[in-house]
């Protein structure tokens, strides 16, 4: 019987409060747990979403607001008359232009786009967007859906050795509004599943989430067979331009913004809303863990002090008896240890469940891993830490005397 | 070897209560013999309790020198007063103290741990110790399963497990009745053969048991201890009275 196994035995002698303070500080932990790894995972998503967006710039068509045909943006049809009256207007000669601005060398990549609204009245998502892209650019589209989060949860993406083949990527709401797949998340639904465009039958390859009904709304085929198929000649709605560094992004958007009828914007407005939500369960994380921190932190202070006072009688006879104080500590480091190890098991469970609340509430990906049986660890310990300053405070100094007059 | 074990020399503990200043004790010159059992009767508040802490090295003299088993006292170190409590002395208090959720054979054990001993070692001894206050049936009883006789037969027989030369008892039969109190002096009794006991009690005919009784009052010594035989001064007597209701 040694002062550690005497302290791993105290715990159960007042086994009601034990299990409501082990329960409180099993839920502290694991939402803790949880919240630390919601903060960084979208600390780092803020991080990835920024350094993209900054060294992307967005080019559209001088005078266009971005939304791509649906509002002030000319459609592609109204192209030739930029044509005709033979001003400037966007499209595959822009793209040459840009390859000749002085900055041209320090361009990462160029992405085009070309957009077509397909519109049909008599379905619930009568505004649906035909895109084409040059395959295995990332699926974009229009303004303010995060479509560098776009991910495919049936199926494939367009790869570079789909060109100009009759392939299509569809959105997850266009998948069940318009081709009657009402279960989008697995390959079984995809066999067999076309869109007709202009009489041609294209093979559905994929089905892509932005986790908006909104952003799921668009067809993404090969440019080459947009062009084929849609006759739009070599108009472009959008490009997107990478600058090889952050550093040159501003010189390359100024000299972009020369070429006559476009416009040139970074795009760091664009993902302002994005950018908002991520922040903001970035913020709500960090306060949720801290203030969890403060609450583990009180009720096992709170529970310590009531343990040590109720058994200053027994410290003061310990040490009447010969005890030496590492021995008063050891038991009280042994005791918190058994509290926060019993704590940290009931963590991994609230972990798990409140893991994938998160998850489909505000879709933050918070695996159950490592590192979150590592922070549970680190909470335990911590609180354990916290919790074991006052007894051990309180039973160094304790003089045997004083505990004994104690009742 | 008739040397003294205890040797107190102008020994005073004074307390400020408010600018106010206590003399619990007052200038005490003492010395106590190896072996045998002393009783310190004396009024409420007369520093009964004071002296023996102090001789127990859990509070210290303001002035004065206290000689133990040829350690001073008064000069030890913190840890060399937490080696002196785990091997000179032992105590045996009013209200038992035991540990509550270690059984008796643990709670024995437990100062033998505090000092090293293996734990086979002092399981054996504890157990034997046990047998000896015929407490033998209650080796893993824990102490609200013991009657308050059985409580401080454990709790001496923990006091003395460190086989200390000195064992000191404040009030040890002051929660039990007359009957459990007599079987707690025989055994206080029995130990003294071997060592030195210091018992503060109240009840007379029990300090009439000792080898020596050492009157007290108001922290002082009294120069002419009352004839044996004969009644305590009015004030015990009124305590040994409401004790013995
Ligand atoms: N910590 C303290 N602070 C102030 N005064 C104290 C303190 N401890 C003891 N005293 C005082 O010292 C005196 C002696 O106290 P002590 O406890 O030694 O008496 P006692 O003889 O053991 O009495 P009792 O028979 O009631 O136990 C008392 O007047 C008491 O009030
Ligand atoms: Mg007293």
């Amino acid at each position: 019987m040694s002062a550690m196994s005497r302290g791993l035995r105290n715990p159960f002698r007042t086994r009601v409060r034990t299990a409501v303070v082990v329960v409180l500080l099993a839920i502290i932990i694991g939402l803790f747990a949880v919240m630390v790894q919601g903060a960084l995972v979208t600390r780092q998503r803020l991080e990835s979403l920024q350094a993209n967006v900054r060294t992307v710039i967005e080019l559209r068509e001088a005078g266009a607001f971005g939304t791509g045909g649906f509002g002030a943006d000319a459609p592609v049809g109204s192209a030739e008359m930029g044509r005709e009256q033979g001003t400037a207007y966007f499209s595959t000669t822009s793209l040459a232009a840009i390859r000749r601005i002085p900055h041209a060398d320090h361009i990462a990549k160029i992405e085009e786009y070309v957009m077509e609204p397909q519109i049909d009245t008599s379905v619930p998502n009568a505004y649906a967007m035909i895109i084409g892209l040059r395959p295995g650019a990332p699926l974009r589209a229009i303004g303010e859906v995060d479509y560098e989060n776009a991910r495919i949860v049936a199926g494939r993406d367009l790869g570079p050795q789909d060109e100009n083949r009759d392939l299509a990527v569809v959105g997850r709401h266009y998948a069940r509004e318009r081709l009657g797949i009402a279960a989008p998340d697995g390959d079984a639904a995809l066999s067999g599943k076309t869109i007709m465009l202009e009489g041609r039958p294209l093979q559905v390859i994929g089905i892509y989430t932005t986790d908006n009904d909104f952003g799921d709304n668009h067809v993404f085929v090969p440019i080459e067979t947009f062009r084929r198929l849609l006759n739009p000649g070599d108009k472009l709605s959008k490009i997107w331009v990478t600058a090889d560094s952050i550093a040159n992004v501003e010189s390359i958007r100024d000299e972009l913004q020369q070429i006559p009828g476009v416009d040139a914007v970074t795009a760091a407005e664009q993902v302002a809303s994005a950018r908002a939500t991520l922040g903001s369960i970035s913020a709500a994380t960090l306060y949720g863990s801290l203030l969890l921190f403060a609450l583990g932190g009180v009720l096992v202070v709170f529970i310590m002090v009531l343990t040590t006072r109720e058994r200053i009688k027994e410290i003061g006879t310990l040490k009447a008896l010969g005890a030496p104080n590492r021995e008063v500590v050891k038991q009280f480091l042994a005791e918190i240890l058994a509290l926060t190890g019993l704590a940290a098991v009931g963590a991994v469970a609230v972990a798990t469940i409140s893991g994938q609340i998160l998850q489909t509430s505000v879709n933050v990906d918070v695996r159950i891993d490592g590192q979150t049986f590592l922070l549970i660890v680190l909470g335990g310990l911590i609180f354990a830490a916290i919790g074991s300053c006052y007894p051990i405070f309180k039973g160094i100094r304790l003089s045997p005397i004083q505990a004994m007059k104690n009742t | 070897m008739n040397s003294a074990l205890i040797e107190l020399r102008g020994v005073s503990k004074s307390y400020r209560k408010g600018g106010e200043t206590i003399d619990a004790i007052a200038d005490i010159d003492l010395e106590v013999q190896e072996t045998g059992m002393v009783a310190v009767v004396g009024p409420s508040g007369s520093g009964k309790s004071t002296l023996l802490h102090m001789l127990g090295a859990m509070d210290r003299p303001t002035r004065g020198e206290i000689n133990v088993a040829g350690q001073v006292v008064n000069r030890l170190s913190q840890g060399e007063l937490t080696r002196f409590r785990r091997q000179t002395v032992g105590f045996v208090f009013q209200t038992f103290n035991l540990i509550p959720n270690l059984t008796a054979l643990e709670n024995v054990a437990l100062p033998m741990e505090f000092n090293g001993v293996s734990k086979a070692a002092r399981l054996k001894r504890a157990k034997s110790l046990l047998e000896r206050f015929q407490l033998g049936p209650r080796l893993k009883h824990r102490p609200r399963e013991l009657s308050g006789g059985e409580m401080q037969r454990v709790a001496i027989a923990r006091a003395v497990a460190n086989e200390p030369r000195l064992v000191l008892a404040d009030e040890p039969t002051g929660n039990l009745d007359s009957r459990s109190g007599q079987i707690i002096y025989e055994v206080l009794r029995e130990i003294s053969r071997e060592r030195t006991v210091i018992v503060v009690t109240h009840a007379e005919d029990l300090a009439r048991l000792a080898d020596r009784v050492i009157h007290i009052r108001d922290g002082r010594l009294l120069d002419a201890p009352p004839m044996p035989g004969l009644p305590l001064d009015r004030n015990e007597l009124h305590f040994v009275q409401q004790r013995a209701i």
